[in-house]
């Protein structure tokens, strides 16, 4: 764990998503571990977390949707601070299926670069996440779903899920997203091989203010020292 | 001679700067060496779930939170400071929901220097504030930790009173050895897109630099009125906020919300108080402390 001052070194807008590169010479990541990041202005007080989008050749990229306070100040800024990798590794498979909806497709994207064989869900509204992953079509099966149709599948990315467990029972599910499709994907597959990668507002970022809890059935949990990713039988959706 | 060096209520500490509770629990990365003392999260005789999520949020310039002091028990807490003995000086931070238990809980702690009483925590309805806003509950709560306690006892503020001089002043009587001013002040965060409360306690308490005019006006307001040793508590970022508090009338400092987006926020603020005093030639940091008493 590194906590450092640091400057990006590529920022790439397509549509209404982000990518912001840095050079990191800390502790390598893996799948399932985030990064803190500060911004200088103390109006905005908290650091806030982000999964790896990717990391290759020492340099770490984070995929954000610009849509708070934070996030809409990404491309004006070039003063950072950032901690990590933080949290706990996601549990190891050599092969699996990534279900991501919308921006939830960035900590899957890192995580299915690492997976032997994949089948990789992307759902959205729109074909905006193609620009930023279409590299893993060169790897594995990449299925986009749009729920008007008007690019790749048309329905919501949990539906092409169910018509491929119906041939692979055994499979690995990894997923990320909002939360009604992190509910449909565990009622799919009830909880079995699934794992889902969770959020929450955190403080910290190292298990010490106890800021960031789920509830699961083993009370409450937090995401960023006992996750972020969790088994999908432990999770309880409010 | 060491500039920062003080002794509160017969602790000596290597500097004024303390770790707030709440913001470090024993295995996440903050270099706890650095600090004068560290205040541990708070811990009652059998421990608390806290409050449901969302518990933490963004404000401008500052946090509220509504943890609700989730912690393990005593038992817990006497075992994980056995691992962390040595690194510094160690505060536990108690609470409880009737007066026998916090002093049950004193009287089982191992292993540590010091006691901060809780009674100004804004999160659990059934203790904390409660008596925190009643001098008569403080003296006792104070009184009876002090009676089966050999470390110094500090008492830990609301700033959410009117009466904040005759609760002071009612620990003073019991025989604290320092208080804190202070606590969190109660707040709350709406969304409105939902128009119901961000926060799943409903009601938080809020830190960071936003509140800290507040809390240096009942520092100054106090120093006033009380002879024992006052520690300030309340949006510390920088030295130069360590010093107008210590101006204000304060002994020591805690620093917390701070830390969560600067982990080395207690090294720089020890360099630079180092630095100010040797430009400006001052013999010890306490030389420069406003109010009528000396302490």
């Amino acid at each position: 764990m590194k906590y450092k001052r640091i400057q990006p070194i590529v920022k790439q807008q397509n549509r209404d998503l982000v990518k912001v590169e840095f050079k990191w010479d800390g502790e390598p990541p893996m799948p399932g571990q985030f990064f803190m990041l500060t911004l200088e202005r103390l109006d905005i007080f908290l650091p806030r977390p982000f999964s790896v989008f990717d990391f290759q050749n020492g340099v770490l990229s984070f995929l954000i949707k610009p849509i708070g306070r934070f996030t809409n100040l990404i491309m004006n800024t070039d003063d950072f601070h950032i901690m990590g990798p933080l949290g706990n590794p996601a549990p190891f498979a050599t092969s699996g299926i990534f279900v991501g909806g919308g921006i939830g497709v960035a900590p899957l994207h890192f995580h299915a670069k690492q997976t032997e064989n994949f089948i990789f869900i992307a759902g959205s509204l729109t074909d905006d996440l193609r620009f930023f992953i279409s590299d893993l079509e060169k790897r594995g099966r990449v299925i986009y779903t749009t729920e008007d149709g008007s690019y790749g599948v048309k329905g919501l990315a949990t539906e092409p899920l169910e018509e491929i467990l119906k041939e692979k029972r055994e499979i690995t599910v990894f997923a990320c997203g909002p939360v009604p499709m992190l509910e449909k994907v565990k009622e799919i597959t009830g909880g079995r091989n699934t794992y889902l990668y969770m959020e929450q507002v955190m403080g910290c970022g190292t298990g010490g203010c106890k800021g960031c809890a789920i509830k699961t059935t083993d009370g409450y949990k937090m995401v960023c020292s006992d996750g972020p990713v969790f088994n999908a039988v432990e999770v309880i959706f409010e | 001679m060491n500039k920062l060096h003080i002794n509160i209520g017969g602790l000596g500490l290597k500097n004024p700067l303390l770790l707030a509770s709440g913001v470090w629990d024993m295995d996440s990365p903050v270099e706890i060496e650095t600090y004068g003392a560290v205040i541990l999260k708070g811990v009652n005789l059998k421990g608390r779930k806290g409050n449901p999520p969302p518990r933490i949020y963004d404000i401008q310039c500052g946090v509220i939170n509504s943890i609700g002091l989730e912690n393990g028990g005593v038992d817990e807490l006497n075992r994980k400071i056995e691992k962390i003995k040595g690194r510094t000086k160690l505060i536990a931070n108690i609470f409880g929901s009737t007066i026998e238990e916090y002093r049950d809980v004193a009287e089982r702690l191992k292993g540590i220097d010091g006691i901060e009483i809780n009674v100004s925590c804004p999160n659990v309805k059934d203790s904390g504030i409660a008596f925190g806003r009643s001098p008569e509950y403080v003296e006792k709560i104070t009184a009876q930790v002090k009676k089966v306690s050999d470390v110094p006892v500090f008492v830990k503020l609301t700033p959410d009173t009117d009466r904040l001089e005759d609760i002071a002043l009612a620990a003073e009587k019991a025989g604290a050895d320092a208080v804190v001013c202070a606590n969190t002040y109660t707040g709350m965060v709406i969304d409105i897109n939902t128009g119901k409360p961000i926060l799943g306690g409903t009601t938080g308490g809020v830190s960071g630099p936003c509140i800290k005019p507040l809390t240096v006006y009942r520092v100054w307001k106090l120093r006033k009125i009380l002879k024992i040793p006052i520690i300030a508590s309340g949006g510390i970022a920088s030295w130069q906020d360590v010093i107008e508090y210590i101006m204000a009338g304060a002994n020591a400092v805690e620093i917390g919300s701070i830390i969560f987006r600067n982990l080395e926020a207690g090294r720089e603020i020890i360099s630079g108080l180092n630095k100010y005093l040797e430009e400006k030639n001052i013999h010890h940091i306490l030389d420069i402390r406003g109010g009528v008493h000396d302490g």
